[in-house]
């Protein structure tokens, strides 16, 4: 029995990794399993953790940084939702000095989900840039700020 | 003819006074003479200019306003007599021959008098220029002329009688003046101080002096560079009445007078309409000027965010005299804000936005309207971003930043306000940085119209966190 459920949590975050690498569009990559629960859960959809890094490696941010050269090719936003109360969206919108430069839809699915979304850099982008991660209402998790130089 | 407006009537009459007036307060002075020359060179000037003669335009006009200087400068003295000797009324209206006449027989009478019983005199009877500059100032005395008076004045027991006595119209009207003394080298050496008193007055003024010498009896009159001896009481009657003006048929003269005043003021009227006329009614001509929009009655709680044009170019026709002769600063196009709401007002110019001198009238303006763009003032707190540029070291990683205070409150346009979410610092170069640390940055203001709010501050410190790969 112990072995069955084992193989359906395995199962579980193999389906949740495709879910959302499918979801994401344009640039947006991949999530990967939820971080830890807390000791009191809330019960509505929580972002636990948001950062800026250079990549993703072994389903964790690699290298957070809010400096990326424009050598690095790429951005990346990672944030990680528990609890997720039911399966819903949320989004990564990219602004670049307060012009919006991209949306990214994200898939969250309960009980916890993380996610990221990535975007190519070049020269052309340097400056402040931010990312908000709204919820499907708009309303405003949190802003990652960060800037891209040459 | 039928467009002439009664503001053209009043111009022309106004001014036409005006020069009447010029006339009648400056005939037969020296000043009205060199006016006229001034006169006869400027419409030489205008001749010039018409045939082309460069050159002698320029000298002329040069010469003109030189002479112009040269006439205030030299007739001070005459144009402060004119002024001043007279009140207001009389520059305005009065006519010079309402002047109390001077009794020249008695004086004259009295000057023979005092010859034969040998009694020292100095009588100064003023021209047309003031005597305050040029005599020391004696004791005012204004008594009415008669034979008594001025033989009492230069009574030698008078302690006043030394000096010399200014009759003015029937008054004596200083006693004991110093005049100033003649530095002539070629002075007759029979003449003394007295004497040498009477023609340094009459030498720079044009007032006529009589002396009576003491010593010799004899009777001398000076005007100008003139001295002359008077033996006879007519002569020296007709010499007084010659430098007062005065004439022996009085009504006569009076009545001719009268008829050369009336062709004054018709000569000054015909003068005044036909510059008037070649001013404003010349050939016509139309000239471009690039006028300045003003903006006025703007509600104190909007802000003039911009507009879509800061000139408009106005198409005037009028004389080509009058135009030449307009500057820019004597046209303004002011548009009146008081109705205008937030957000773009559409204005169209016309006549009523315009004030340009009158003669002139809009053939076009361009453009033909103008938006106006107003906003309300309100207040925003907005976060602060770093504005990291440069590169750091690969092998140093920039993981996080704190700014302190983490936002700023600004003051100003609504729409300018409503499209911000962000302020950033000034660039911060990265090339520097080995460690953590801080660092202070002020804040960019992106545009004139914001404002930060009192309380917040425009420099801000960004701590900063560096971690080794």
């Amino acid at each position: 029995m112990k072995k069955m459920k084992n193989t359906i949590a395995v199962l579980s975050l193999i389906v949740a990794i495709l879910s959302c690498l499918t979801q994401n569009i344009h640039g947006a990559e991949g999530d990967d399993p939820a971080e830890p629960a807390a000791t009191e859960k809330p019960h509505s959809l929580t972002l636990v953790k948001a950062v800026m890094c250079e990549g993703i490696k072994d389903l964790e941010p690699k290298n957070e940084t809010i400096i990326f050269s424009a050598e690095l090719k790429s951005a990346t936003c990672f944030t990680a939702f528990d609890p997720v109360p039911e399966k819903t969206v949320v989004y990564h919108n990219w602004f670049k000095r307060d012009q919006p430069d991209k949306n990214l839809k994200l898939t969250l699915k309960p009980p916890k989900w993380s996610c990221f979304s990535k975007i190519r850099i070049r020269n052309s982008d340097a400056g402040p840039w931010r990312v908000e991660i709204t919820d499907s209402d708009g309303k405003i998790f949190q802003t990652l700020r960060f800037s891209v130089t040459e | 003819m039928s467009s002439i407006r009664w503001q053209d009537i009043i111009d022309i009459a106004f001014n036409s006074y005006i020069l009447f007036r010029l006339y009648a307060l400056f005939r037969g002075t020296d000043a009205f003479r060199v006016l006229l020359g001034i006169a006869f060179l400027w419409i030489m000037q205008r001749m010039a200019v018409s045939m082309g003669l460069i050159l002698t335009s320029w000298m002329m006009e040069g010469i003109i306003a030189v002479a112009a200087l040269i006439v205030i400068v030299v007739f001070r003295n005459e144009i402060r007599s004119v002024f001043r000797a007279r009140n207001i009324w009389t520059i305005l209206w009065g006519l010079p021959q309402k002047r109390m006449k001077t009794p020249v027989e008695i004086i004259a009478e009295s000057v023979f008098y005092l010859a034969r019983r040998r009694i020292g005199a100095l009588i100064v009877l003023p021209g047309k220029e003031d005597l305050e500059e040029v005599v020391q100032r004696g004791i005012p005395w204004d008594g009415k002329v008669s034979s008594e008076m001025i033989e009492s004045v230069f009574w030698p027991n008078n302690p006043v009688h030394d000096g010399a006595a200014i009759i003015q119209g029937n008054r004596v009207v200083e006693v004991g003046v110093i005049l100033p003394l003649s530095h002539r080298k070629d002075f007759p050496t029979a003449f003394g101080t007295r004497h040498r008193a009477a023609a340094g007055l009459s030498e720079i003024t044009d007032a006529m002096v009589v002396v009576v010498s003491e010593e010799r009896g004899t009777i001398t009159i000076t005007r100008g560079d003139d001295l002359l001896n008077i033996n006879e009481r007519e002569p020296l009657v007709s010499a007084f009445r010659e430098h007062l003006g005065i004439r022996e048929n009085q009504p006569q003269y009076l009545k001719r007078r009268k008829i050369e005043l009336r062709i004054a003021a018709l000569m000054a009227l015909l003068i005044v309409s036909g510059v008037w006329f070649s001013i404003s009614r010349g050939l016509d001509a139309i000239k471009t000027f690039d006028i300045p929009v003003e903006y006025a009655n703007r509600n104190p709680a909007m802000e003039l965010l911009n507009t879509s044009a800061t000139s408009v170019r106005l198409y005037l026709r009028g004389s080509r005299a009058l135009l030449r002769s307009i500057r820019p600063e004597q046209i303004r196009v002011r548009m009146d804000l008081g109705k205008a709401v937030a957000g773009t007002n559409t204005f169209a110019i016309t006549n009523d936005h315009l004030s340009i001198p009158p003669g002139l009238s809009l053939k076009e303006v361009r453009p033909m309207v103008l938006d106006v763009n107003l906003d309300t003032r309100t207040k925003k707190t907005l976060p602060i971003q770093v504005d990291w540029v440069g590169k750091l070291p690969s092998d140093l990683n920039l993981v996080r930043s704190k700014i302190s205070p983490s936002e700023i409150e600004l003051n100003g346009p609504k729409t300018i306000l409503d499209n911000m979410s962000t302020l950033y610092t000034k660039s911060i170069p990265l090339n520097s940085l080995d460690s953590s640390g801080q660092t202070s940055a002020k804040v960019v203001i992106p545009s004139a119209f914001l404002k930060v709010a009192s309380g917040s501050k425009e420099k801000v410190v960004v701590e900063y966190e560096i971690r080794r790969r």
